[in-house]
């Protein structure tokens, strides 16, 4: 019975002690600025802190109300991954070539989503997400731009603007992407051995359309590897990936993994499989020199 | 020809080894200017094998053109003796006159033993107006975030040279003239401290550079999360031994800074709100929710729901979900962006550690096909 209770004790303390996600973020005192003329041009930065005890991902979203508002906007990173207390420094820029007169909001939302999305059986679940916003109000005067046609304005959250898409998170472009709030089951590990394969996969609860799923991933040197939604992978560098699950393009939720190196994995992995036939060869004129001499 | 080398090196040697009577001259400082008075130390040292005893010990302080000060001491025989092995310190001073140069002053020291032993040791000073020191700031950071390590560089140079300095002081402050977490912070050196060694109520950590009459500080500072955004100065201010001080202003700018995380009041809370099992047209779970919140200014925290969906594609309607506050607001779940806590501060326009409450509700329909459902919700905070 004694020895049941570190168990049994552990098995208690573990979910007390898992690690809490935090999200910080400091941001420039600029709130307004007025386009006195087009074309304008405007840079600042902000800075994203990983306040809390877990290495995570980090997606920066940007909102407007208008798309071609939107279009003015870059930032420089849009997904990393921050290990706890780290920090990084996210520069922005606007350029307007040309535009409508108006005031309108640009909100910058650095977000921590969720790591997971599976639903507790039997139950009403919402999964949190946690943003830190900055918003910056963008003034065109009467005289400096023409008044805005009529034209439909994209609400300001729906569809929500949940993260900017793949293709331009590559470019560095803002975006809004269409909604996601579908559950999903997603297999990542959060660990792994260089070159060993892992199945990584991500399917909706309700049995979508498999293809639209897939996932993202960012090595360590920034070069990226996109899967489909049920892959097996050999993480080829060593260090922290990237593993964005993304639908079609737009990136949904983000977890970091961390892939070790370990010469055994490497040999029975990656060394045999590549060159074995030249080792099997190498080892068989070797046995062979051996036994013919011990003929003579 | 190795026997004459061998000589040569013996004899070196027994000349190094050979006892001697020696004369060194102490000055209180390097430079000094008209009107100050000079102190020395005149440090005879007797490591013969006899005593010696002093017949004269003459001073002379000139400056590159004339003579300043004699000094002179006549002792009868026997009077002023310095046993074998032992040294002693005669204490001497002179007032430096007004009309002297400025330039390369000397202090000249003639020791006379009654055996016959004469001494002759020379010490340079420098003769000039003591300058107040000078600041030149080299770098600091334009902008400052709260919780974060930034880096001050100045140098000083002073033409007395860096120990003439006696205190310095970087103050970075917004408005208040008080040492606070949130407006005011003081680093300070003292002589006889060890330039690295600046004192301050918080972090600060400080590496010094010398060379010749300038020294380079760089000081790493911190401030709070809580510190006031907008503009702050830095102020660095340096004092010699004459009182006489230079001081340096500049500014900066603090941005605002805001973290949160979240906080169950269940243990083993995650990060999810999860209402459990309820029966058709059944009031759901009021389900508590803390978000802790540290700024230094106000906040909005707004919420954004979306429906929740069963694993077969049934849909809970974001609707029936309800968010209160502990202030008395309350919003229905809607799909947009929704202010619940508008312009909230704690404290004095910032947060620390701040627990803001928010509680979740619902009611299922009377008419909902039983599963699990979940989906993905906002927390959304904002500095303002």
């Amino acid at each position: 019975m004694r020895l049941l209770t570190l168990p049994l004790f552990m098995i208690l303390i573990i979910p007390l002690i898992a690690a809490q996600p935090g999200i910080g973020l400091a941001t420039p005192l600029v709130e307004t600025l007025t386009i006195d003329s087009f074309p304008f041009t405007y840079q600042n930065k902000f800075r994203v802190y990983n306040t809390g005890e877990e290495e995570r991902v980090f997606v920066i979203s940007i909102s407007a109300p208008y798309q071609d508002v939107l279009d003015w906007v870059t930032v420089d990173a849009s997904v990393f991954t921050l290990i706890p207390g780290d920090t990084k420094v996210v520069q922005f820029s606007i350029y307007a070539d040309s535009g409508y007169q108006g005031e309108y909001d640009v909100l910058f939302k650095p977000t921590l989503l969720p790591t997971q999305t599976t639903p507790t059986p039997d139950s009403a679940m919402a999964h949190l997400a946690m943003s830190a916003a900055y918003k910056l109000t963008l003034i065109v005067p009467e005289g400096v731009g023409p008044p805005r046609p009529p034209e439909e304005e994209i609400p300001p959250e729906k569809p929500r603007e949940l993260t900017k898409t793949v293709e331009e998170m590559e470019e560095t472009k803002a975006s809004t992407v269409r909604t996601f709030d579908k559950p999903l089951l997603i297999n990542v590990p959060s660990r792994a051995y260089a070159y060993e394969p892992v199945h990584l996969s991500v399917e909706f609860m309700e049995g979508e359309e498999p293809t639209e799923l897939g996932f993202i991933l960012v090595a360590p040197s920034g070069k990226n590897y996109t899967l489909e939604s049920d892959s097996v992978f050999s993480f080829n560098e060593k260090g922290t990936w990237n593993v964005l699950i993304v639908i079609k393009d737009e990136i949904i939720a983000g977890n970091p993994l961390e892939v070790e190196y370990d010469f055994g994995k490497d040999l029975k992995f990656r060394i045999l499989p590549q060159y074995g036939i030249i080792v099997v060869g190498v080892i068989t004129v070797v046995i062979g020199l051996y036994l013919w001499r011990r003929r003579k | 020809m190795y026997a004459k080398f061998s000589i040569f090196i013996l004899f070196f040697l027994v000349v190094l080894q050979q006892p001697s009577f020696t004369c060194e001259i102490e000055l209180s400082k390097s430079f000094y200017q008209p009107g100050e008075t000079i102190s020395l130390d005149v440090i005879i040292s007797n490591t013969t094998s006899a005593k010696e005893c002093l017949k004269s010990l003459d001073i002379t302080i000139t400056d590159s053109l004339k003579l300043l000060c004699t000094l002179t001491s006549s002792y009868p025989v026997d009077t002023e003796c310095i046993e074998s092995g032992e040294e002693k310190t005669y204490t001497f001073s002179c007032v430096i006159p007004l009309h002297a140069v400025e330039g390369v002053g000397t202090v000249e020291v003639y020791v006379e033993t009654w055996s016959g032993i004469t001494r002759v040791q020379k010490e340079f000073f420098e003769i000039g107006v003591n300058y107040p020191p000078e600041i030149t700031v080299i770098s600091y950071p334009a902008v400052v975030n709260p919780s974060q390590q930034y880096e001050i560089t100045f140098s000083v140079y002073d033409n007395f040279g860096i120990e003439d300095l006696v205190s310095a002081e970087v103050v970075l402050h917004h408005q208040m003239t008080q040492p606070s977490e949130r407006e005011y912070y003081l680093f300070t050196w003292e002589k006889p401290d060890l330039y690295t060694v600046w004192k301050s109520n918080t972090f600060v950590g400080a590496n010094a550079s010398i060379q010749n009459r300038e020294i380079v500080w760089t000081l790493t500072f911190l401030l709070s999360e809580i510190a006031s955004p907008g503009e702050w100065t830095l102020e660095i201010t340096v004092y010699d031994a004459a009182h006489q001080h230079h001081q340096v202003f500049e500014r900066l700018y603090v941005t605002k800074y805001l973290s949160f995380h979240l906080q169950g009041t269940s243990r083993g809370f995650a990060a999810s709100i999860n209402f459990g099992k309820a029966s058709p047209g059944e009031e759901l779970p009021r389900v508590a929710l803390i978000l802790v919140v540290t700024s230094n200014s106000s906040v909005n925290v707004s919420i954004q729901g979306s429906d929740l969906y069963s694993p077969e594609g049934k849909i809970l309607p974001m609707d029936i979900f309800y968010v209160e506050s502990s202030v008395g607001s309350t919003v229905q779940l809607d799909g947009s962006r929704q202010v619940l806590y508008s312009m909230y501060a704690e404290k004095n326009g910032f947060n620390r550690e701040t627990q803001i409450h928010i509680i979740f509700s619902g009611k299922l329909p009377e008419v909902v096909e039983a599963g699990t459902y979940s989906g993905i919700w906002y927390i959304i905070v904002e500095a303002v």
